[in-house]
């Protein structure tokens, strides 16, 4: 299948900042079930950018824009080709199943996964958590705190503590892991889901909406251990930390 | 026991009872004026403190330092090529000479920076390997592998230069070799793997405890000694900043800052004394760094364990330098030994560093132990534990002017460049505490030089 996608990103400062040093993953990944066929991205003012790639084939376009400035925007656009979600790549499995800073595995997770009666193969498994995750959680846009107590003291959070939470459940069932960072259309947010290595392949999970994904338009920036590792933006800068995040992904069909 | 059997030892002490005594006072003054200071942070207080030796040296024979030198070497190039191979093919690991689980569960192993090739494919420029010499059996044995930020070398090479001018009689009568020539190795080294600019050593700052060594090694190697924000990367190079406004390009950096402050944009964010965007450049291979990120996975006390194998599966041979026995808890059968023979083992949390995190199983509780075990039971990746070795105590000279036996190790330093350079010298280290087998500079060690002596004609 193929789909046109636009990706805006928008970081806005309450004030100036200068200096800023940044180093975005934005670019979509690359790998057995995404080609990447065209793209240009712009950034504000024509800043240039840089490209390199990081020892898990994220793409990184890095730069700098010095001058006093309220927000850095990226607009990326392009072609890709889709394919059902199953594939393999020649990263270690094995990287996938230790337990991680932000998917670790607490007292209350290790409490949370004693209360589940789960099935027995890899497979129903994952289905079962997902699933699970989908019906008692709820998804709010400013949760109280960060991070898995919180998640699941309050059964609400934020995109990244649904991949968490299912990451760190996974693992602890003994089945390698990942964090996905990318977006579908029209969410006014990243969109992050996770992949699960089973049966020789990794799968798509989407804990938000309860689902294997298989052919609906997702597209997949970047991928880590968890968050800390694929975050969309990094960067560095003089002035007020505060700043609002903006992100706005577009999929259409390509019917040709 | 005290390593005293030595012929050098009697000549030393010949020699030091013609010498005025007051001249011990002299040389202390030197050391003060030039500041050797290792500093101490302490309950958040800053403690600028001298870092404190003794005049008497550890002497190394010939012979000794002959084995040593290849040994350090075959470790160092061993040590290397598990760099190279598991941010790479991971041959090691789907070979099953080492757990995969045991390098990936690891906070040291840093994937995001698998695939990354570096200058010359070196990646330990700069070690530090801590020996000690065994009391029983007389033989060398290995502790610490120190390959991230090793620090310790102008110490002895400071008070070399200043014992040579207050008692020019020991260099007279005996062949001590020469150990002024690191600065020049060091510098041989950054240009062998320079991608093109400027020799830059990157300093945490003044507050950093070896701020002392920064300078001095800048000084004689003729690289330029900078803090992070004399530093910027500018399109995808790093550039020094210089008084005209004008910008040097740097292609080698000797970094003395840990990975999680080299870079606030891809490490810790709060960093301020790093260089943003610099590890991008370093993956676009635009700059060298000394030495590479990523390193600990290769000096984590776990993987330790399993150096003697890389020797034999990298080289095909037999290692030179044995390790001291160490038992991992992550091995079931080695985690009931441990549990079961806590008394006499040193039980060390692999995370942690500077003689943090050691413990003696004979000096804690029931309690304690119990605790212990506990922790050891839940988290086996955490805790290796080693049996005590009997090393030799060197004497010490105190004030009063009598000597008396302290525990004392030795750090050894090499440097990979066109080839492995082990320095002829060391930083011995000795415990203040004459009951303490704790040595290290950050639990207020003090410090001797190491004289190797060269084959007399």
């Amino acid at each position: 299948m193929k789909v046109n996608f636009s990706y805006d990103f928008t970081l806005t400062f309450d004030e100036p900042v200068r200096n800023h040093h940044f180093c975005l993953r934005m670019v979509p990944y690359t790998n057995a079930i995404q080609t990447l066929l065209a793209w240009k991205l712009s950034l504000n003012d024509g800043v240039p950018y840089y490209e390199t790639r990081d020892g898990f084939e994220n793409h990184l376009v890095y730069g700098f824009l010095g001058k006093p400035h309220r927000a850095l925007k990226a607009t990326i656009e392009g072609e890709i080709e889709l394919s059902p979600y199953v594939y393999h790549d020649k990263e270690p499995v094995e990287l996938y199943l230790p337990h991680s800073t932000l998917a670790p595995l607490c007292e209350d997770v290790r409490e949370f996964s004693r209360s589940l009666k789960l099935p027995v193969t890899d497979f129903r498994k994952a289905h079962f958590l997902t699933q699970l995750l989908y019906e008692q959680f709820r998804a709010i846009e400013e949760p109280k705190a960060k991070g898995l107590e919180t998640f699941l003291l309050y059964k609400e959070g934020i995109s990244q503590d649904f991949s968490h939470l299912l990451i760190a459940l996974l693992r602890s069932n003994g089945i390698p892991a990942r964090f996905v960072n990318g977006f579908i259309d029209g969410v006014n947010k990243t969109h992050t889901w996770v992949e699960a290595f089973m049966d020789g392949d990794w799968r798509g999970l989407d804990p938000q909406s309860g689902i294997f994904i298989h052919d609906e338009p997702y597209i997949k920036i970047a991928h880590g251990r968890d968050f800390s590792e694929c975050q969309i933006h990094r960067g560095s800068y003089i002035g007020k930390r505060q700043h609002i995040l903006e992100i706005m992904g577009r999929i259409e069909r390509n019917e040709q | 026991m005290i390593e005293s059997n030595s012929p050098f030892y009697d000549a030393f002490k010949g020699i030091l009872n013609t010498i005025d005594k007051n001249r011990v006072q002299e040389l202390l003054t030197y050391m003060n004026t030039e500041a050797i200071n290792f500093n101490l942070f302490k309950n958040n207080a800053f403690i600028e403190r001298k870092f404190p030796f003794d005049i008497i040296p550890r002497i190394v024979s010939p012979s000794e330092f002959a084995y040593l030198e290849k040994g350090i070497q075959q470790r160092i190039y061993a040590l290397n090529l598990f760099l190279e191979d598991v941010y790479g093919a991971q041959k090691i690991l789907k070979d099953g000479i080492i757990p995969s689980e045991f390098v990936f569960s690891s906070k040291a192993y840093l994937p995001s920076f698998a695939n990354t090739s570096v200058a010359k494919n070196i990646r330990v420029h700069i070690s530090g390997i801590d020996l000690v010499k065994n009391s029983v059996g007389d033989g060398w044995v290995v502790l610490e592998d120190n390959i991230r930020v090793p620090s310790g070398v102008s110490y002895p090479l400071s008070l070399r230069m200043l014992t040579r001018k207050v008692f020019p009689e020991f260099f007279e009568k005996l062949p001590i070799q020469g150990v002024s020539d690191y600065p020049k190795k060091l510098e041989a080294a950054m240009d062998y793997v320079n991608t093109g600019g400027i020799n830059v050593i990157l300093t945490p700052g003044r507050y950093n405890s070896a701020f002392y060594e920064h300078s001095y090694l800048a000084k004689e190697s003729g690289a330029i000694l900078a803090n992070g924000e004399d530093l910027v990367v500018e399109k995808d190079k790093v550039y020094l900043k210089t008084y005209n406004g004008k910008k040097a390009r740097v292609g080698a950096i000797y970094r003395r800052l840990d990975d999680d402050a080299l870079d606030p944009v891809e490490f810790h964010p709060d960093s301020l004394i790093g260089v943003p965007n610099i590890t991008q450049a370093y993956r676009a291979g635009n700059v060298a760094l000394m030495n590479s990120i990523g390193n600990g996975i290769a000096d984590d006390k776990g993987i330790y364990y399993f150096v003697p194998a890389m020797i034999k599966y990298y080289m095909n041979e037999e290692p030179i330098l044995q390790n001291a026995p160490t038992f991992l808890a992550f091995f079931e059968k080695d985690r009931n030994h441990i549990l079961q023979n806590m008394r006499t083992l040193v039980i060390k949390d692999v995370a942690e560093a500077g003689g943090y995190g050691v413990v003696f199983g004979s000096q804690l509780t029931k309690s304690e132990r119990e605790k212990l075990k506990d922790a050891i039971i839940a988290e086996p990746r955490r805790f290796i534990a080693q049996e005590v070795i009997e090393f030799y105590d060197i004497e010490c000279l105190d004030e009063a002017g009598t000597f008396s036996p302290r525990k004392a190790d030795l750090r050894m330093f090499s440097i990979y460049g066109e080839d492995i350079f082990v320095w002829p010298g060391g930083l011995t280290r000795f415990a203040m505490d004459p009951t303490s087998y704790i040595v290290n500079s950050s639990q207020g060690g003090g410090f001797k030089d190491t004289w190797v002596l060269k084959e007399q004609r």
